[in-house]
């Protein structure tokens, strides 16, 4: 017996149903609706489905770790199969049902969800109330935690998709939602459509599962179900059982089209570029889509898949070396740029490497568990940043702030927590999961330990870079006449990042091993009838030393931080004058926009315009015009026959005659 | 249903061209009232039969089986079941009423005894396909009746000609002889000449020209292949006949026979079977109606000039007959050749869905940008069809509704753009999102469900086709697929160079934005409600549906199945057997 299909049909009907009935209501009665009750229905409902998680998670943990995982069928979406009937073959056809999954795993991301979802609501009252658009960026922000919370219930690889383009859309709303800028709308449009090109990949991928994946007897299934692709993926008593042999072709070609629709949500290289163009939407989008969930689906998607990874060695080492490389680039590009968002949005781009980098080694638990104190030390840090924005009238260019430290009594030590958290200093959560993390990075995956050696070095720059802006931003003088004038946030913005802010600080807790009662730490046994626990065990001591130097090299990160923007003993121009090149590739982020610019978009715009310019009217129309001209020009030349004169007529008559005559008289003689 | 429903279908848009008739021009409330209330009447008759299709038990089940006449026609399955049968002698005295059984009486057995049928008879029933289809067409006439524009100098001839092309186009749908589809076919045609040509803007002239020559040149190749059909269909059964169940079972049963010899097909034309050379102008005749790239150009033209109410029956419903023939005509009649030339076509479709979408995303002129982005639509519409698996011929039926409602509240939005802002220059506006909310909801719905949004109805369908492509061979998917990136970038230019960025820069000429009026938000609500609703929900819209297409996939999976006497397809010499006896 699990949690009872009835509770879990409940719940999840009412964990969409309350997003959804937010999103309508406000959608639909628009300005009819006032500002006074959008502020209490647009978090409300994500309020209340946090607590519907709660219920779940609850009753959840009242059962024995078996049992912990519940499938229910909401709706019968597309039954194209047909039976046989009386002597008419039947066919097998596409099915798909709207189907739910209530497990640990959905259960933690839906938590994250609604829970840092909600609070992030409640900043938005404050952070939006001057907007116009008030009504409206409520109604899309319960679009999206609708679309997120789809994705990660979902037990069908369809309304996974579904769930997954859901997203992309609320996301590209809410990032264009200052619609008359025209950075906001191109960066929408970009992001959208990176999301695009990683749902055909998804798409793709689904198709390959449908069409291959066989049972253990070998009958091919013909399922995109969820936990069906699960229980079968792996090979079984017949030859062609799964999806074929480990490691074979048509199964590394699923993880890596899987993994390219992570890329793309996750914002991975080489789908990265619109994440920080994505900064563009207001500071409450940032933290609960580019900080919290939607770029995190990526890491669910590797986690949720791991069985089809885990028949994937290859994709599985792409997925890691992709993330990690990920994690290093954007640690390098964060060092140099100026624009708080940013460095932020850098900062996440480059966690996220890790979780990824964490899911491809196979250290599923500990990728979640830094999802998790992730969501709610960067969610902390862009409501921190936030506040700093709206504190200085709009500005986000660290270089007009300073001294904001000594103005913003809350802000300041909240954004310093999460900054622990992030450069992973002990005790703090971030100390916990990245440890962890790259703890199995030492033993675990491919080009061990090369890949750990980058992660701690990751390790390294994070602290960097976060303390960099710690020290620009809240200390020195103030850098602009805004800056001096800045005051603390409305409280309505602050009791977020304060809660946000013990979270941080104390999450870590949620996993530590208490060896003596507990054989292993609580979250990852918790998550273990999803994931299992790690492949290998690690060996003896590599615990101790990865966290040594792990925790050694972030606490020296700050220590250079420090360094430099506090003591001031290394110069900060130090390497733009001694290797211009290597700032220039950090400050212009190592060229992409440049390079996906030269190399895809002017080339289809190039090549549309050639079609429009040349081959529409020249060849396509131009054939036409062709058999026009030459169809009115024989009219013209039989038009010129037609005088009217009857002596032209029987003079061509007789001549045609005379010509037949003589024609007729050679033939036969 | 003891009434002869399709008849009544057929005649009410015909009874209301004739009131219109004879309601003064000057009176054009009066022209408006009949032409709605005709119009909605139909899109009622058109709902009574819907549900009477889906109220049919076992609906599609009741096959056929037995032989026909006596000739060699043993155990062939009547590959697809027609529902609400009426059938008429036209010429000649025979009452066929008996000697054709209606199938869904439970009469499966032919009589064997029963005389030849007629040559041609005004038959008429429905399947899985054209109810939709027929549903769809009265809808689509009915917004068109509702969005035809204030103080329309002459009225009457736009609400006669609009009738009589409902009657045309309902008729191409229902008719099951292929003279009387050919009648309707060039009935439709014929009427939307005249609204092209006398009611369209500045270059309609032209525009509307390359319209009629380009279809009339492919009904010819149509009306040609109609004749082959009979004539070839007859020599090798000896059973004459216009009507299509009948050459259906007729070209099931010569399907693998070796072609009879004769004098045209001789020498001249024998590198393809009469088949293969019946089954490419058929096909041609429809590929310019969709229309395929490279027979396209008459479609942005004729678009461009079209008025608004116009292209919301004609971008809907009309580019749908092609494809609508395609099922209906080429994949139960041509088996054999419908596998041949798979490649071919599947080539073309999937260079339409590129080209469309590639010209999409440079045109500026709004209408014709969507005509563009209807090229790539429909391109994935015939992919789906010549997948030939059951997968993409549901998304591509499912395809055909969802694009007529799409296109058709693409061209209203862009109708009451131009309206306002006497523009189709998508440069010229911007920013439309603010002084007009409404306008910009429901133009981001539709614009969504064109870039295949999931939860909107053209995603279920796409979905379907690239899966029943992909079945067919990854790359068409993966090309085809690039179609939806490029659809996602031509959309997204579209809406939001329209409806977003800033409207108080100078080159923008938007002043005096007036939000939607009540009825022109009841013309749009209805398009984007069923939007939504199939897309959340589509499994009704196929519950029926999917037997339709199953008979069609089975139909033309005969032209796999390689028979004793030949392989399917193309004419194999073998040595030391002459296939022609």
């Amino acid at each position: 017996m699990t949690i009872g299909h009835t509770m879990a049909a409940v719940g999840a009907a009412l964990l969409l149903g309350l997003p959804l009935l937010g999103f309508l209501a406000i959608s639909l009665l628009g300005r009819r609706l006032s500002q006074r009750v959008v502020r209490w229905l647009g978090p409300g409902v994500v309020l209340v489905a946090f607590a519907v998680v709660v219920v779940l998670l609850v009753a959840t943990l009242s059962r024995p770790a078996a049992d912990r995982s519940t499938t229910v069928v909401l709706w019968q979406w597309l039954q194209l199969g047909v039976p046989r009937w009386h002597g008419i073959p039947g066919t097998q056809g596409f099915n798909a049902d709207f189907a739910v999954t209530i497990d640990p795993l959905a259960l933690v991301m839906a938590a994250i969800i609604t829970g840092v979802g909600g609070l992030i609501h409640v900043y938005s009252v404050g952070y939006m109330a001057q907007d116009r658009g008030f009504n409206r960026f409520f109604a899309y922000m319960n679009l999206f935690v609708t679309s997120m919370l789809v994705l990660v219930l979902s037990a069908n690889l369809v309304f996974l998709i579904i769930g997954w383009s859901m997203v992309a859309f609320a996301s590209y709303a809410l990032i264009a939602f200052w619609y008359e800028r025209p950075s906001a709308v191109a960066a929408g449009r970009k992001a959208y459509i990176s999301q695009v090109i990683g749902d055909l990949a998804l798409v793709l991928a689904a198709f390959l599962i449908f069409i291959n994946l066989r049972g253990p007897s070998g009958r091919l299934l013909h399922t995109v179900s969820l936990p069906q692709i699960f229980a079968n993926v792996g090979p079984g008593p017949h030859f062609h059982a799964g999806l074929g042999p480990v490691g074979g072709g048509v199964v590394t070609v699923i993880g890596i089209l899987l993994f390219i629709g992570a890329a793309a949500k996750s914002a991975q290289w080489p789908l990265h570029t619109w994440l920080p163009d994505a900064m563009e939407g207001p500071t409450p989008v940032s933290a609960l889509i580019h900080a919290a969930t939607m770029v995190t689906a990526g890491v669910y998607l590797v986690v949720r898949f791991h069985p089809v990874f885990q028949q994937a060695p290859v994709a599985a080492a792409v997925v890691a070396a992709v993330g990690i490389g990920t994690a290093l680039m954007a640690g390098v590009i964060g060092c140099t740029q100026y624009d708080i968002k940013r460095v932020i949005a850098y900062s996440t781009m480059s966690q996220i490497g890790l979780m990824i980098f964490a899911a491809g080694i196979g250290a599923y638990s500990a990728a979640i568990f830094h999802l998790l104190t992730h969501a709610f030390f960067k969610a902390l840090l862009f409501l921190a940043a936030g506040n700093v924005i709206h504190a200085v009238g709009g500005e986000q260019d660290l270089r007009r702030m300073g001294g904001l430290g000594r103005r913003m009594r809350f802000t300041y030590p909240a954004f310093v927590v999460g900054s622990l958290a992030l450069a992973g200093i002990p005790l703090f959560s971030g100390w916990f999961s990245k440890e962890e993390l790259l703890g199995n990075g030492l033993v675990l995956g491919p080009a061990t330990p090369w890949l750990w050696v980058i992660g701690i070095l990751v390790n390294v720059l994070t602290s960097f870079y976060i303390f960099r802006v710690v020290w620009i931003a809240f200390h020195g003088a103030p850098a602009s006449e805004a800056a001096g004038a800045a005051h603390e946030a409305p409280r309505v913005m602050l009791a977020p990042v304060l809660v946000l802010a013990g979270l941080a600080a104390v999450a870590g807790i949620l996993n530590v091993a208490f060896a003596d009662w507990h054989p292993i730490s609580w979250f990852a046994s918790f998550l273990r009838p999803v994931v299992g626990v790690v492949r290998t065990h690690p060996a003896a001591g590599a615990d101790g030393l990865a966290l040594l130097v792990g925790t050694a090299m972030s606490l020296g990160g700050l220590g250079l931080a420090a360094l430099v923007y506090q003591r001031r003993a290394i110069p900060a121009d130090l390497i733009s004058r001694r290797w211009p090149w290597l700032y220039q590739l950090s400050f212009r982020k190592f060229y992409w926009d440049e390079i996906y610019d030269a190399a895809l978009a002017r080339p289809v715009l190039a090549l549309a315009q050639g079609l429009q310019r040349v081959v529409e009217p020249r060849i396509f129309d131009g054939a036409v015009r062709g058999v026009r001209d030459a169809v009115a020009g024989l009219c013209q030349d039989f038009r010129s026959f037609q005088t009217g004169y009857f002596r032209e007529y029987a003079t061509v008559f007789f001549a045609f005659a005379a010509i037949g005559l003589l024609v007729l008289g050679l033939h036969l003689t | 249903m003891n009434w002869p429903i399709l008849t009544v279908i057929l005649l009410l848009p015909l009874a209301g061209a004739l009131a219109v008739a004879s309601v003064p021009a000057h009176r054009p409330r009066a022209i408006r009232a009949v032409l709605v209330a005709t119009t909605g009447a139909t899109l009622g008759l058109a709902a009574v039969l819907l549900v009477a299709f889906y109220a049919l038990p076992n609906p599609a089940h009741s096959g056929l089986s037995g032989s026909v006449h006596g000739q060699s026609l043993h155990r062939v399955q009547s590959p697809i079941t027609f529902q609400f049968q009426e059938q008429a002698s036209w010429l000649g005295s025979l009452n066929l009423g008996h000697t054709i059984p209606t199938l869904n009486q439970g009469n499966n057995q032919v009589d064997q005894a029963a005389p030849p049928p007629i040559n041609f008879s005004y038959h008429l029933g429905a399947d899985g396909l054209s109810v939709w289809l027929v549903v769809l067409t009265a809808l689509l006439f009915l917004i068109a009746a509702v969005a035809i524009r204030r103080r329309e100098p002459r009225l009457k001839a736009f609400a006669m000609l609009m009738l009589v092309s409902e009657v045309g186009v309902l008729g191409v749908l229902l008719s099951l002889d292929l003279i009387l589809f050919y009648f309707f076919w060039e009935a439709a045609l014929i009427p939307l000449y005249f609204l092209l040509l006398g009611f369209g803007g500045e270059r309609r002239g032209p525009a509307a020209l390359k319209f009629i020559v380009y279809t009339v040149a492919g009904s010819l190749f149509m009306l040609l292949a109609i004749l082959g059909l009979y004539f070839i269909g007859g020599a090798q059964t000896g059973i004459y006949t216009f009507d299509l169940p009948t050459q259906i079972l007729i070209q099931a049963a010569v399907h693998g026979s070796p072609p009879t010899s004769l004098t045209l097909f001789g020498h001249v034309l024998r590198f393809l079977t009469p088949q293969q050379w019946l089954f490419l102008a058929f096909a041609l005749a429809f590929a310019i109606k969709i229309p395929l790239v490279p027979l396209h150009t008459w479609l942005p033209d004729a678009y461009e000039s079209g008025s608004t109410s116009f292209l919301v029956f004609f971008a809907g419903i009309v580019s749908k007959l092609g494809a609508f023939g395609l099922i209906r005509y080429c994949l139960p009649l041509f088996p054999g050749p419908s596998h041949t030339f798979q490649p071919v076509l599947m080539a073309l479709a999937v260079t339409s869905i590129l080209y469309g979408a590639l010209m999409a995303l440079r045109e500026v002129d709004i209408k014709r940008m969507i005509g563009y982005a209807s090229i790539s639509h429909l391109g994935f519409i015939v992919l789906g069809i010549f997948a030939l698996s059951v997968d993409g011929l549901n998304g591509a039926i499912l395809q055909m509704v969802n694009h007529g409602i799409i296109i058709a509240g693409l061209f209203l939005c862009a109708g009451m753009l131009e309206a306002r802002f006497q523009t189709r220059d998508r440069r010229v506006l911007a920013g439309l999102a603010g002084p007009m909310p409404i306008l910009a909801g429901l133009f981001l719905v539709i614009a969504l469900a064109g870039l295949g949004m999931p939860l909107l109805s053209s995603f279920v369908g796409e979905f379907l086709i690239l899966l029943g492509a992909f079945e067919v061979s990854p790359a068409w998917a993966v090309a085809a697929g690039l179609g939806t990136v490029l659809a996602c970038w031509y959309m997204l230019r579209l809406y939001q160079g329209v409806m977003q960025g800033d409207r108080r820069e100078p080159r923008t000429g938007v002043v005096g934005a007036r939000d939607l009026r009540g009825v022109e938000v009841a013309l749009l609500a209805p398009l984007v409600v069923l939007i939504a609703v199939i897309g959340v929900y589509p499994a009704p819209v196929i519950r029926d549906t999917r037997f339709t297409a199953n008979q069609y996939i089975i139909s033309a999976d005969r032209g796999v199945v390689p028979t004793p006497a030949r392989p399917a397809g193309r004419t194999v010499a073998r040595p030391g057997a002459d296939p022609r006896p």
